[in-house]
C-alpha cells in the first residue's frame, strides 16, 4: 500500500475505432450476451493498432490543454498488443509525438490491471523528479480472439487512452497492488518465441470460472484495504470505476462489497471489455458525472489487481474521439 | 442455508421455474456460462466462493447441492 504525494491526474482522453460491431442475440449466444452486458463494441481495422489509438488520444490532450509534447518527461505504454515484439512501442510513440530525446520511455505488459498499475508507476516517476508523465493504456484484443469462442468473441472491444500525471503540491494518490501468478493460465495467449514443446495457437483463452472466483476472493478485500489505508468510508467515494470485465461480474462485485450499483459507472454496454483502456474509457464515457474522489480498480490477467484513489475534481476529462 | 435455498439458486442460474434434486446436468445446460453465473449467485446468496474446477465436473443437481454444502 502506497500513498504518493504531490501527484495530480491532469487530464484523461480516450480514442476508439470508428468501426463497430453489434452483438446480435441468437439461440446460441443470447444468455452470454445478457450476462456480459455488451450491446456493441468498437473494433480496429487490420491497419489500426493500439499504438494508433493511444497516439490519437495523447494528441487530443495536447490540442485541448495547456500541456504539449515538449512538456512530457516520460512515456509509459501499457498494453498486451504492442506494435512489435521489439522494440518497445513507447519508443516509437516518443518519436511520432515529437517528445524530447531526454524522455524516459518503456512498455508495461499488463491488461485488466494495467491502468491502475500504470498510475502507480507514473506517480513513482514524479516522485523521482519527472514533472509530467504521459501514461498510455490501450489494447486491440479483438485481433487475438477466436471468432468461434463465445466466451471471448462477444466480449472484447478495442480502445486507447492517454492520461497525463503532473507534479502538484497538496495532491496525492493512494495505491494498493497485488498479484497471484499461480493463476497465470486463467487468461493467456501463447507465445511462439518462448520455450514450448508445442505451440498451440495465437488466440486468447479465458477460464471464466477461475477469473470470476479470483475476482470475488480478491476485489472486495482490495476495496476494503484501499478505503482503510486512505482512512475513507465508502460514502466518501463519489464513484467506483472498475475495470469493465463483464456486467454480471460488476453487479456481483457491487453486491458483495455492499455498494449501490448506481455508484459504478458502466461503459461495457457500448464498448465491451477494453482491457487496459477500460477504466479511463469509462471515465471519459461518464465525464458528465465523474467528480470528486474516485476509487479505480483493475483486476484480471496475471492474475493481478490494483486500486487507486484519486481526486478527479480538477482533472480535464475529454470527450471520447473516434479514429 | 438449506437444500431448498440451494435448489432455488440453481433454478435461478439455469433460468428454470423449479428444479428437482434428481435432475442430471448435461453440457447443454451446465456450461461454462452456467458455472460463472452460479459462482456469482452462490456468493451473493450464501457468501461462499466455490472452486470452479470442481463445478466444471458436476454431473447432477445432487452433486451441486453437496458442493455448496461442503464448501
Amino acid at each position: 500500500m502506497y500513498k504518493i504525494s504531490n501527484v495530480h491526474i491532469h487530464s484523461i482522453a480516450a480514442c476508439v475505432p470508428k468501426n463497430t460491431i453489434k452483438n446480435i442475440a441468437n439461440d446460441n449466444n443470447s444468455k452470454v450476451i445478457k450476462s456480459i452486458g455488451v450491446k456493441m463494441r468498437h473494433v480496429v481495422n487490420d491497419d489500426q493498432s493500439a499504438m494508433d489509438l493511444c497516439i490519437a488520444a495523447a494528441q487530443d490532450i495536447f490540442d485541448q490543454t495547456s500541456l504539449n509534447a515538449e512538456d512530457i518527461g516520460a512515456v509509459i505504454f501499457v498494453s498486451q498488443t504492442p506494435e512489435y515484439q521489439l522494440p518497445a512501442t513507447a519508443c516509437i510513440i516518443q518519436s511520432i509525438l515529437g517528445i524530447s530525446n531526454d524522455t524516459i520511455a518503456y512498455d508495461v505488459n499488463l491488461g485488466c490491471s494495467g491502468y491502475t498499475h500504470g498510475l502507480f508507476l507514473a506517480s513513482g516517476l514524479i516522485q523521482s523528479g519527472v514533472e509530467n508523465i504521459l501514461l498510455l493504456t490501450g489494447d486491440t484484443i479483438s485481433k487475438t480472439i477466436d471468432k468461434n469462442d463465445n466466451s471471448t468473441s462477444l466480449l472484447f472491444g478495442d480502445a486507447g487512452c492517454a492520461t497525463i500525471l503532473t507534479r502538484k503540491k497538496n495532491s496525492s494518490i493512494s495505491c494498493v497492488l497485488g498479484v497471484d501468478g499461480s493463476g497465470f493460465e486463467a487468461i493467456i495467449i501463447d507465445n511462439k518465441y518462448a520455450k514450448r514443446t508445442s505451440y498451440k495457437d495465437n488466440y486468447l483463452t479465458m477460464n471464466g470460472g477461475e477469473v470470476f472466483a479470483f475476482t470475488l476472493r480478491c476485489i472486495p478485500k482490495l476495496i476494503k484495504e484501499s478505503l482503510s489505508f486512505s482512512d475513507l468510508e465508502k460514502d466518501d467515494i463519489s464513484y467506483f470505476v472498475f475495470h469493465q470485465a463483464n456486467l454480471f461480474m460488476l453487479k456481483t462485485l457491487a453486491s458483495s462489497i455492499g455498494i449501490d450499483f448506481e455508484k459504478f459507472p458502466v461503459s461495457i454496454d457500448q464498448y465491451g471489455n477494453t482491457s487496459s483502456a477500460s477504466i479511463p474509457l469509462t471515465i471519459c464515457h461518464k465525464k458528465s458525472i465523474i467528480k470528486g474522489k474516485v476509487l479505480m480498480a483493475g483486476f484480471g490477467v496475471g492474475l493481478s489487481w490494483s486500486s487507486v484513489i484519486a481526486d478527479l475534481s480538477d482533472t480535464k476529462i475529454l470527450n471520447i474521439i473516434e479514429l | 442455508m438449506n437444500e431448498n435455498q440451494i435448489l432455488d439458486v440453481i433454478a435461478e442460474t439455469l433460468e428454470m421455474d423449479s428444479i428437482e434434486i434428481t435432475m442430471d446436468l448435461d453440457e447443454r445446460i451446465w456450461d461454462s456460462l452456467a458455472v460463472v453465473v452460479f459462482i456469482g449467485s452462490v456468493s451473493n446468496a450464501f457468501n461462499k466462493i466455490l472452486d470452479p474446477s470442481e463445478l466444471y465436473d458436476v454431473k447432477n443437481v445432487q452433486q451441486l447441492v453437496q458442493l455448496v454444502i461442503d464448501s
